[in-house]
């Protein structure tokens, strides 16, 4: 018992910090933050008895010390290459900790109307889409890191393409991590609106170097109205001791497509919850991922997606590669809801394992209330096709090359889907760069 | 260039080769013609380097070492190969891809450069036109979307780009039509030379009257039990394995 309320006046501790830190803000947010601080504080962090969560233990972030992050932490260059692609010619937002920092970002030129800033100073500024649109398809009141977000967070990005406008110059946002992390606690909150027919490509990059233990938690709401067409990509490659959270909301209305990939390589311990909100006729979502693990490094996706509209496909795509003692978990729960006629979802789960000591578990949950649909899902754990090695090895590939090139295979099934050409690229590098460490 | 002796291979503890004997001499071009499960299929993999069988006894010398010591990608950059009976897919992985990383790795052997893409590029288009493949097939990935004479074509083809020393084919003329046969024995006809040999294994004759065998050898049971020249296969088609059966077992009786 003591050992619990110890648990919790640390992290009571950790959000008093943040408060004292946080001045002058609007009275709604400063309302919300206090509600947040409550509702974390009754939730607690979720434990493994939780069924969401039986297969991600938490531990380690109950035994943490964890304080608010500084908002000048220095960013070394060897971390600030972190936020660079070859090639790439985009517009970037550099944050460091959680705070965003001008000088690391890159301006680049983008069509009228487009804002794309940090989100505290949207809120400084008075944004009334902000004061709107931020947190309303978030549940802190029901989920403890979205609580933890919503009471603690700094900063993040707000990104707003109005009705009509494409912007054709990719977004690139890097959420880096100083290599003075260790012990700390960084949330931030991103907003995402695209008005009706706007279009952009965004990609994340969480990274960091640092050693020791810190938490990074991001909540991210996205909203793509009529028609609008969002593509996305998260590469993840944080250092060997973080804990990333994402918590992302997705809401679609009619005719609209978000594509998002998410490839994880980095952190010891990553969830990735993704709600996606289908909430108009013929809007499409494609939410895929890649995990290549070594050492004890987990992932755990967890989807739920919700048909509320009739003809919506969804198509989710994850693989895994787990190396020694790595270990992954996916969820997918598909809610096709009674008016959702001509459904057509599809969710597949692979998961390569190349040790005896790997973990892999895949649960797929349906859950259907209209008759007209077409729902599929697949899960497979398995090993690399011995017959395949055997063929490749027959024609004098050594068999170390033989197996990264069918692990290649089997990953570029999702790489190659990545439209950024230089992050493809650079996915395709640090692949080979993850296969050739492999033992 | 290769003697097999006295070998014993069993898969899942059952003996499929019962202590058999063979030697190949370079330049020449043997057959082995034997019913279902004698074991043909089994000597080309036990050959190759497969792990699915376990050698209980007996050594395979190649050009006087023992290759059974070796794994099979070292086999392989020795210069041997075997054309698979049935060619495994390999999805994502690009057929130019998988064969120019074969090639460099059997060069790197043989002490020589690697090829760069557009060297390799003109050398697997001209080994291709030996075997008629089409070159489209060459960007897709190993063995995918293949028919089965594709198949049976790329591996020549893969024979034609490494050039084997010794290569085994397993019954490459299974699932073949007549053109297509003809295509793949002027394939590996023009393989044939004086410092290389070439094992054909197979159930029917037909191949034999494309690629005309120097030695023929009849094996059943997991023993070669008759050896002789391009004259014994067509006997054999005339008089059917029974005959052999019946030869083996009056030599069973005979040394019992």
């Amino acid at each position: 018992m003591t050992q619990t309320l110890t648990k919790a006046a640390r992290f009571a501790d950790l959000l008093d910090k943040s408060r004292a830190t946080l001045a002058n803000e609007p009275a709604w947010l400063a309302e919300r933050r206090a509600r947040a601080a409550e509702s974390f504080a009754e939730l607690g962090l979720p434990t493994t008895r939780h069924e969401d969560w039986r297969y991600t233990s938490l531990a380690r972030l109950e035994d943490a010390e964890l304080v608010p992050a500084a908002d000048n932490a220095k960013a070394s260059p060897a971390t600030l290459a972190l936020a660079e692609y070859a090639g790439l010619d985009a517009v970037l937002l550099v944050f460091v900790d959680g705070h965003y920092r001008a000088e690391y970002s890159r301006a680049a030129a983008l069509p009228a109307g487009v804002v794309l800033k940090s989100l505290a100073a949207a809120i400084r500024d008075g944004s009334p889409l902000v004061a709107e649109k931020l947190g309303r398809l978030t549940k802190p009141e029901r989920h403890s890191f979205t609580a933890l977000a919503e009471a603690t967070f700094r900063d993040g990005f707000l990104l707003h393409v109005p009705d009509g406008v494409e912007v054709a110059t990719p977004i690139h946002v890097a959420f880096l991590s100083s290599d003075t992390a260790a012990g700390v606690a960084a949330s931030a909150r991103n907003l995402i609106v695209l008005g009706a027919g706007a279009q952009a490509t965004l990609i994340e990059t969480h990274a960091g170097l640092g050693a020791g233990l810190h938490l990074k938690n991001v909540v991210t709401e996205i909203r793509a109205a009529v028609g609008a067409r969002l593509d996305r990509i998260v590469l993840q490659r944080e250092s060997p001791e973080a804990v990333h959270v994402s918590t992302t909301h997705v809401y679609q209305e009619r005719e609209s497509l978000v594509r998002s990939h998410t490839i994880d390589l980095g952190g010891a311990l990553v969830r990735h919850n993704l709600v996606g909100d289908l909430d108009g006729e013929a809007c499409e979502a494609i939410f895929n991922g890649l995990y290549v693990l070594r050492g004890t490094q987990s992932v755990d996706n967890f989807m739920w997606v919700e048909h509320r509209k009739e003809n919506i496909p969804s198509h989710e795509l994850y693989k895994g590669v787990l190396a020694d003692k790595a270990s992954a978990v996916f969820t997918g729960r598909i809610y096709v809801h009674p008016e959702a006629q001509k459904t057509d979802a599809k969710q597949t789960n692979q998961n390569l394992l190349l040790s005896d000591s790997a973990r892999a578990n895949a649960r797929p949950q349906l859950e259907i209330y209209a008759d007209d649909v077409k729902c599929t899902h697949g899960a497979t754990i398995g090993q690399l096709d011995a017959a395949a090695q055997f063929y490749l090895e027959s024609r004098g590939i050594d068999p170390r090359t033989a197996r990264n090139m069918l692990v290649k295979a089997f990953a570029n099934d999702i790489v190659e889907r990545l439209e950024v050409e230089p992050v493809r690229e650079a996915v395709e590098a640090l692949l080979d760069q993850r296969l050739a460490e492999m033992s | 260039m290769l003697e097999i002796r006295n070998l014993r291979a069993t898969i899942e503890g059952n003996e499929i080769l019962h202590g058999l004997n063979l030697t190949v001499k370079a330049g020449e071009v043997h057959a082995i013609m034997g019913p279902n499960g004698s074991g043909k299929s089994t000597l080309a993999r036990v050959i190759a380097g497969s792990e699915d069988y376990e050698v209980t006894g007996g050594e395979v010398l190649f050009d006087g070492e023992n290759i059974l010591e070796l794994e099979a990608d070292e086999r392989a950059r020795r210069g041997i190969f075997m054309a698979f009976q049935y060619p495994v897919e390999i999805p994502g992985v690009g057929n130019t891809y998988f064969l120019r990383q074969a090639l460099n790795a059997v060069r790197k052997e043989r002490g020589l450069d690697e090829l760069s893409g557009k060297e390799f590029l003109e050398l697997a288009r001209e080994k291709a036109r030996l075997v008629e493949l089409p070159e489209e097939l060459m960007k897709r990935s190993v063995n995918v979307g293949f028919s089965g004479g594709e198949k049976k074509r790329n591996e020549i083809f893969q024979m034609a780009v490494l050039e084997p020393r010794f290569s085994i084919l397993d019954e490459t003329d299974s699932g073949l039509d007549i053109d297509a046969l003809r295509v793949v024995a002027s394939g590996v006809n023009k393989l044939r030379g004086a410092d290389r040999a070439i094992v054909v294994v197979t159930h029917y004759q037909r191949l034999l009257q494309h690629i005309v065998p120097d030695v023929v050898h009849v094996l059943v049971d997991g023993r070669i039990v008759k050896t002789g020249d391009k004259d014994l296969a067509e006997h054999l088609e005339e008089v059917g394995y029974a005959w052999v059966d019946g030869e083996l077992k009056a030599a069973q009786a005979a040394q019992a």
